[in-house]
């Protein structure tokens, strides 16, 4: 199990929904096949450095993940397919995936103690507020 | 014939052209990340044309200089670096 990352670069002119889609599909093969789902970056439109297929800005976003050979092709053959999908790149990451899953960990663990003071104050009140799960 | 005074010329000679020696910037500055992610440090080591500059300009070490253009290589197949302007 060795940890990969992709970084894809999609239209510009693209719903919300598509991307959606995209990362389902990506998250599917991953549990189909036992990776391990690390971290997706956002970074948005940026301007590319030249065109490609007449575009001029593009949507990136960079997955981290723990897989196999075969999760990597089989990601490969999903993002081939896709007439929206201008370019991908799978490569080996040379960065501390493990740092990253602990960040993420203390990260979840912030956001649950933020939430269990304001849901004290509203037991207290007695209103049911508006529990939202991550 | 007197071949010592020839090679003393010789080694003279290139002493005095190439007697910069200059410093590996990773190898001195560990806070500096090679990654094809951050543009902004291989703009550095690129030339206007968006060539990559060579290793005796550079100072860079061998080791360092394969890990840059590596780098570069991978950021102009996505597009963050052009091939040429």
């Amino acid at each position: 199990m060795k940890g990969y990352e992709t970084v894809v670069i999609i239209h510009p002119d693209v719903d919300d929904e598509y991307l959606d889609n995209i990362t389902k599909k990506l998250a599917k093969a991953i549990e189909e096949l036992n990776g391990k789902w690390i971290n997706l970056d956002k970074w948005g439109k940026k301007k590319l450095a030249y065109n490609i297929k007449k575009c001029t800005k593009g949507y990136y976003f960079i997955l981290f993940f723990f897989g196999t050979i075969k999760l990597v092709k089989e990601m490969e053959r999903i993002l081939r397919y896709d007439e929206n999908i201008l370019r991908y790149m799978i490569v080996v990451s040379d960065e501390d995936l493990e740092t990253m899953i602990n960040k993420e960990k203390e990260d979840k663990k912030q956001v649950t103690e933020e939430q269990k003071p304001e849901e004290k104050h509203i037991k207290e009140e007695g209103i049911n507020g508006n529990k939202e799960v991550n | 014939m007197q071949p010592g005074s020839i090679k003393n010329n010789r080694f003279a000679r290139k002493k005095s052209v190439f007697q910069r020696q200059k410093i590996c910037r990773f190898c001195t500055n560990k806070a500096l990340i090679l990654d094809y992610k951050n543009p902004s440090t291989l703009k550095y080591f690129t030339t206007e044309k968006g060539k990559i500059i060579p290793r005796r300009i550079s100072g860079n070490c061998a080791k360092h200089q394969r890990k840059l253009t590596k780098a570069i290589q991978r950021a102009r197949n996505i597009a963050l670096l052009p091939f040429t302007t």
